[in-house]
């Protein structure tokens, strides 16, 4: 049990929790970034967002999540990164939620436009990515780049 | 008892002799005395007038013996001349003469008596006076000078008769002359004895004048010395340079020595080149040339170990003249005075020859080691000066680079204090960096939205397949708008038909009954199959619309692309429909 708990808190688990979690944030974002029309109408579906942004939102949602996921492979500014990303999936998940009691008949469109219509499985794997993101925040500390970068100048204090 | 000529006891005795032979003894007497007066005067010493005086008293009173002692005052010592006594009778009474002085003329009576009437003692009873002689008859007092005092003595007369009154007169006048002749020889010798004296004092005299000149001229020489030596002291006292202290030296030596021409070597063994001062007549750069050739070293040396135990040690000097080795000397060197200033450094004075000739004199030798003496001293303070000087640039030199040193030193020290405030900067700026890293920044969130919204514009702007960021069809004008009721009338007619411009799946889970799902991926497609064979004229009523989309108004937009005139979007869509109560439909 102790060894589970161990095991649980080990930053390397958290440093591959980190790397799955940049990938796939990297992964999601390719797709929406080459079909922004596409991605547009996804989120048009989830109607939480007003006519006039749809597209603004289109544009700019592929390339936040683009940024997080190298910052999160990187190790850079991750806890600002980390809260970025919770905070997307957050949204994701409410909007699949809210979109579920409506009883929308919608993909996700998380990663393609055809997809199988959003469950309360969306609902379960977005929460779990969610405390995967908890889990990095917490336990997170290897492979830092930014520490890297800043380990030597805080070695001229000895 | 004394008695005297004039004693009228002796007249009585003499009984009336007649006048005339009187006379003639009288003059008979005074001849004597005149002659014994002659004769003394010949006579000087004591012992002579003695010798002079004894046979003529002897002749002239015809005794037997005659005799003198004469004696100083006090004296036992007496010197005694006698006729006619035996040897042991004179030693006797040169044994006795002082004891007989004092017995018959004390010297209270001595000083008492008259000088021109000696005193006579005369009678048988002087023989029974066991120190006198035998036989003496008559004893004469001398008046004695000068502490002289004497007596005379005589024998019984060869007649034996007493002495006459005459007699005694003529011995007193005879004692008298003696007396006088001895005091005559007495001062006369005392003349010549202050002759003596004085001539010797004289002497003394000149010889101390002859000294005193002599003292005078050595002091005169002495002066003049002493003058050189102050004048050379106070001249090179002031030079602080060794090379003029050596040039300096030589002239005064040259000077002082009335020489034509010298040099001085000084040969260091810590210098590679010797120091030369160097005075000649004639080519001066060739004699310089050949001082400093480097046998002249080895000569030197050579010069100075061939003194073995004269050579001169630290300070000492040593004048040659006529040695050998002044031949084997670069330059015609008549004398020369080696010198040693210390352990290491030796030098030589090289003289040409004197201008008026002649040796050096003891005095002008004696001078000469005072003046290397003084050269000595002042060539040893002015090295020292030099050392000393040369120690002084040192010490300014370094103190020069002590400063720049420390100046190098102040700006580093600057520099470090920069670099700290720059350290303590970054490590601030460091130990933010890392503090921020445990954080999350609201300003850090903004700045991701913020650039990743701005590469997302960029990207879209660029790309050919970017999209509207605002839909156009906000912009058109919009479509004309139809009620439900008018709808549902112009359907049921067949005038117009409504079309479902939402997704498929909106359709799919619910629709206006009788409408055609046209939605915008699949427009041309369906539009071809389905709606392009309706006859001209037929109304399209379109609907569809979300919060988030207006297909409704897209799909009209694209229906007036191809051509359909008679557009209109259903006012409240698919929900005011179903509120009215409307027929829906359900699956494709």
């Amino acid at each position: 049990m102790e060894t589970l708990a161990r095991w649980l808190k080990s930053p390397l688990l958290a440093l591959a929790l980190r790397l799955y979690l940049g990938g796939l944030f990297i992964y999601a974002s390719m797709y929406k970034i080459n079909y922004a029309a596409e991605f547009a109408a996804t989120i048009a579906s989830y109607q939480l967002v007003p006519f006039v942004l749809v597209n603004v939102t289109a544009v700019v949602v592929p390339w936040i999540e683009l940024a997080c996921g190298l910052m999160l492979v990187a190790g850079l500014r991750l806890r600002s990164a980390l809260t970025v990303v919770a905070g997307l999936l957050a949204v994701f998940t409410v909007a699949i939620v809210v979109n579920l009691v409506r009883g929308a008949p919608i993909s996700c469109g998380c990663f393609h436009t055809v997809e199988d219509p959003i469950s309360w499985w969306s609902v379960a794997r977005d929460l779990s990515w969610l405390a995967m993101a908890g889990h990095v925040y917490l336990f997170d500390r290897y492979l830092h780049l930014d520490r890297m970068v800043l380990k030597p100048l805080k070695d001229i204090e000895a | 008892m004394m008695l005297s000529p004039d004693d009228p006891r002796r007249e009585e005795e003499a009984g009336g002799a007649e006048p005339e032979r009187s006379l003639a003894l009288k003059l008979f007497h005074l001849q004597i005395l005149y002659e014994l007066g002659q004769e003394l005067a010949k006579a000087e010493e004591p012992a002579e007038l003695l010798d002079i005086f004894l046979p003529i008293a002897m002749g002239s009173l015809g005794v037997t013996s005659a005799y003198v002692a004469l004696c100083g005052v006090g004296q036992t010592d007496c010197q005694v001349a006698e006729r006619g006594l035996g040897q042991g009778a004179a030693a006797s009474l040169a044994e006795h003469a002082g004891e007989l002085v004092a017995k018959f003329f004390p010297e209270a009576d001595a000083a008492l008596a008259d000088p021109a009437k000696p005193g006579v003692l005369a009678g048988k009873h002087l023989e029974r006076d066991p120190l006198l002689p035998s036989g003496t008859r008559a004893i004469v007092t001398l008046p004695g000078r000068d502490g002289l005092a004497g007596f005379l003595g005589l024998g019984a007369k060869l007649s034996g008769e007493p002495f006459l009154p005459a007699e005694i007169e003529l011995l007193q006048g005879l004692a008298r002359s003696l007396g006088l002749a001895l005091a005559r020889a007495s001062a006369a010798r005392t003349i010549l004895r202050l002759n003596d004296s004085l001539t010797a004092q004289n002497r003394r005299l000149e010889r101390t004048l002859e000294k005193m000149e002599r003292a005078r001229e050595e002091l005169n020489l002495r002066a003049f010395q002493l003058k050189t030596l102050y004048d050379a002291s106070s001249e090179l006292a002031g030079v602080l340079d060794s090379d003029t202290l050596l040039e300096t030296f030589l002239l005064m030596i040259l000077g002082a020595f009335s020489v034509g021409g010298g040099y001085v070597i000084l040969l260091d063994d810590a210098r590679s080149a010797p120091q030369i001062a160097l005075r000649h007549a004639g080519d001066e750069a060739d004699c310089f040339d050949r001082l400093l050739a480097p046998e002249v070293r080895q000569q030197l040396l050579k010069l100075f170990v061939a003194q073995k135990d004269r050579l001169p040690q630290t300070m000492e000097s040593l004048l040659l003249t006529d040695e050998a080795g002044l031949t084997d000397l670069p330059l015609p060197t008549s004398a020369a005075v080696i010198f040693a200033l210390d352990e290491s450094t030796r030098g030589i004075v090289g003289l040409f020859d004197r201008l008026a000739g002649g040796p050096y004199t003891k005095d002008e030798q004696r001078l000469m080691t005072s003046l290397m003496a003084n050269f000595l001293v002042c060539l040893d303070n002015a090295r020292r000066f030099e050392t000393i000087a040369g120690l002084n640039a040192d010490l300014n030199r370094r103190n020069v680079e002590l400063k720049r040193t420390l100046d190098e030193l102040t700006s580093a020290k600057v520099e470090i204090g920069r670099l700290k405030v720059a350290r303590e900067r970054i490590l601030a700026a460091v130990r933010g960096g890392f503090a921020r890293l445990e954080r999350v920044s609201p300003l850090e969130i903004a700045a991701i939205v913020l650039v990743a919204a701005m590469l997302g514009l960029l990207f879209n702007l660029t790309n050919p397949a970017g999209i509207e960021l605002v839909p156009q069809v906000l912009f058109s004008p919009p479509p004309p708008a139809v009620s439900i009721a008018e709808a549902e009338r112009a359907v049921a007619g067949g005038a117009a038909v409504i079309v479902d411009a939402r997704p498929t799946e909106f359709y799919r889970q619910e629709h206006i009954a009788g409408a055609e799902s046209l939605p915008l991926p699949l427009f041309d497609f369906v539009y071809a199959m389905k709606l392009a064979t309706l006859p001209a004229g037929t109304r399209f009523i379109v609907y569809g619309r979300t919060f988030s989309r207006h297909w409704d108004r897209e799909v009209a937009a694209r229906l007036a692309q191809m051509g359909v005139s008679e557009i209109s979007v259903l006012e409240g869509g698919l929900a005011d429909w179903k509120a009215r109560g409307l027929a829906t439909a359900e699956g494709g």
